[in-house]
């Protein structure tokens, strides 16, 4: 059996994209980003505080709170933005500059091509959200948010990063240009967003007309395949149990997904992951047919 | 060492490659030679697994490219005839990466750069960005580049175009030393007296179909020979060959029955002057045709190097 946990393709990328001046000058505005906003936020919400004089320990403990939810959903912005500019050029960049002939004759598979592109991406991702850490890790002085809350929430990130890049790296094996690649991968993940939240609601509420008496209705399928979902989920849940009450009421729905014939019940988020890990797995198998040059049958097919 | 059978590529609904059969033998060294938009790279792309055939196949040393394009790919290095590089990376490091893409271990890759970057006269340029090298230090990086895994077969696509002539003359002489360590090789080129010099055989491809094939010595010959003229009389043909014989122009003769077909070398001016003398002398012409037939074209085009299109 041949293991070969060696990537060409990400040491390359990792090595070319670290040593660019590009890569430090994003380090340096995604966290000054998140430092100006958080910063903003607590110099308003403390000045309130001293003239309302409310019980500090909880005030800050809410101040805490709200301000993980302000830079968990920036972050979470942010990467939405950051991830299709960094994988949307995989493929049409490599067409671009020509180069992508010199690599696929060599005996690197398409399929780690493509995967060797993502994980490099995912990679510089990884090292923005390890440099907001020191920012994350001040909410823990306020209280209310544990370093598991966190450990959550950057998977969370990561899958979420998987998936933008795995679509925006399709989008570079269909269209020519890296311009055109980045934009369609920024419209198409924009409508993901939007298309299944409402189609999630016209269900919801076609349910609603067809039966207006409905109890316990859960929440259509198709919700989770929205990240945004996924991600409210984990914060109502890490901000406690009246957060976590209040997301629920807001969709009126019974959430989670049974396992048939077992009493085991998928989170929400949980069932989230799974979708978005299905998406990239898709998405990394048919680009990487897209790029092969010649497409072979096994024995027997041709 | 490589066999191109039947190849036909089509574009939609036009032929790039038509049918084109080829053979190259182990050691031997392969000018394919044609006017631009002959099919010479499309031809080289389908050897070199980058394009699916549309009918027929190339076997690289008994491995079939549609059946088996990753064997195939170790077999065969290929250098496009335009292609890129990578910013904000250094010499020993892309020579590293394409090592490391064509699977060859990170100890012998070190070693295996330093060669080869001899071999194409650059040496001690390792710790230089390959994006600030010039056109034709490039053209030898990716040179030795397609070595990095030791083909037997290298496939080059017009790797002298657009160079200066030292340039030019610097990468023939990498290639002949080529040739001293046994690779077999398969160059392209738009010009035919570029080759001559280094290759054993060539063929000749224009509009998809191989117009041409052999050594090249017998090639040259054909090449250099002369122009053709074929005249119809309808008597006195022996007469007509007195008279074309006093022309200094003319060539050889050679007789058909009625049909004279004679070689001259000048320009239309002096052609007028051979034909008038003919008519002069109250010669029954009935026809004169100009041998312009499709290979004498192919050959002005890749002699002078013409641009067909
Ligand atoms: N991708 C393509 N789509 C359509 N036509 C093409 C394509 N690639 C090449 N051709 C056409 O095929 C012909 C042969 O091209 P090519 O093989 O590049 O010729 P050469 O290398 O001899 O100059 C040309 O007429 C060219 O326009
Ligand atoms: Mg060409």
């Amino acid at each position: 059996m041949d293991m070969k946990l060696n990537n060409p393709v990400f040491s390359l990328e990792l090595k070319t994209r670290m040593r660019t001046f590009k890569a430090i000058v994003g380090i340096i505005i995604y966290v000054g980003i998140l430092l100006f906003v958080g910063s903003m936020y607590y110099a308003v919400s403390t000045e309130g505080q001293v003239y309302n004089g409310v019980d500090t320990i909880n005030a800050n403990q809410l101040l805490g709170t709200t301000l993980y939810t302000l830079i968990a959903l920036l972050q979470f912005v942010l990467i939405m933005v950051i991830t299709p500019a960094q994988t949307a050029g995989s493929i049409s960049g490599e067409r671009e500059r020509q180069t992508l002939d010199l690599l696929l004759c060599t005996k690197m598979s398409s399929l780690s091509i493509v995967v060797g592109k993502l994980l490099s991406s995912l990679a510089y991702i990884l090292l923005l959200i390890i440099s907001s850490l020191p920012l994350f890790s001040l909410v823990f002085l306020f209280g209310g948010i544990t370093p598991g809350d966190i450990i959550a929430l950057f998977l969370f990130y990561i899958v979420i990063a998987m998936v933008v890049g795995s679509i925006s790296i399709f989008f570079s094996t269909v269209f020519k240009r890296t311009v055109v690649a980045t934009v369609v991968s920024y419209v198409t993940i924009f409508a993901w967003y939007v298309l299944t939240f409402l189609i999630a609601i016209y269900l919801v509420s076609m349910r609603y007309i067809t039966d207006p008496f409905i109890q316990q209705m859960s929440v259509p399928f198709i919700l989770y395949f929205n990240p945004l979902f996924g991600l409210g989920d984990i914060m109502s849940r890490q901000l406690g149990t009246s957060t976590q009450n209040m997301f629920r009421d807001m969709f009126g729905l019974r959430m989670g997904l049974s396992i048939q014939g077992t009493n085991i019940i998928l989170s929400p988020w949980v069932v989230n992951i799974i979708l978005m890990c299905i998406i990239t797995a898709i998405m990394l198998i048919i680009s990487s047919i897209r790029i092969k040059p010649v497409r072979t049958w096994k024995k027997g097919n041709r | 060492m490589l066999y191109v059978e039947d190849l036909v590529k089509r574009y939609g609904k036009f032929t790039a490659v038509d049918h084109l059969n080829l053979e190259v033998k182990k050691g031997e060294i392969f000018g394919f030679i044609g006017p631009n938009g002959a099919g010479k790279t499309t031809t080289m792309r389908v050897i070199a697994t980058l394009l699916p055939p549309t009918r027929g196949t190339a076997v690289v040393d008994g491995v079939d490219v549609v059946k088996d394009p990753v064997k195939v790919r170790g077999k065969i290095g290929y250098m496009p005839d335009f292609f890129g590089v990578y910013d904000n990376i250094k010499v020993g490091e892309y020579l590293d990466f394409y090592g490391d893409s064509y699977g060859i271990p990170r100890d012998d890759r070190k070693k295996r750069s330093q060669d080869l970057l001899e071999l194409v006269h650059l040496t001690g340029i390792e710790d230089k960005y390959v994006d600030i090298l010039s056109r034709g230090m490039k053209q030898r990086l990716c040179l030795a580049r397609s070595l990095m895994h030791n083909p037997d077969l290298l496939i080059l696509d017009e790797p002298a175009s657009g160079m200066d002539p030292r340039a030019r003359l610097e990468m023939m002489g990498i290639l002949k030393e080529l040739k001293n360590l046994g690779k077999t090789i398969i160059i392209s080129s738009h010009i035919l007296h570029e080759l001559t010099e280094l290759c054993d055989v060539v063929g000749v491809i224009e509009d998809g179909k191989l117009v041409a094939h052999g050594n090249v010595d017998d090639i040259m010959a054909r090449v250099m020979g002369k122009k053709v003229i074929t005249i119809k009389l309808l008597d006195s043909v022996d007469r007509a060959i007195n008279i074309l014989k006093q022309q200094p122009a003319v060539q050889g003769i050679e007789k058909e029955g009625n049909t004279i077909h004679m070689s001259y070398d000048c320009d239309d001016d002096e052609l007028w002057l051979i034909i008038k003398a003919l008519v002069e002398e109250a010669i029954p012409v009935i026809s004169f045709t100009k041998g312009e037939n499709n290979l004498e074209k192919v050959f002005m085009e890749v002699t002078y190097g013409y641009e067909a299109k």
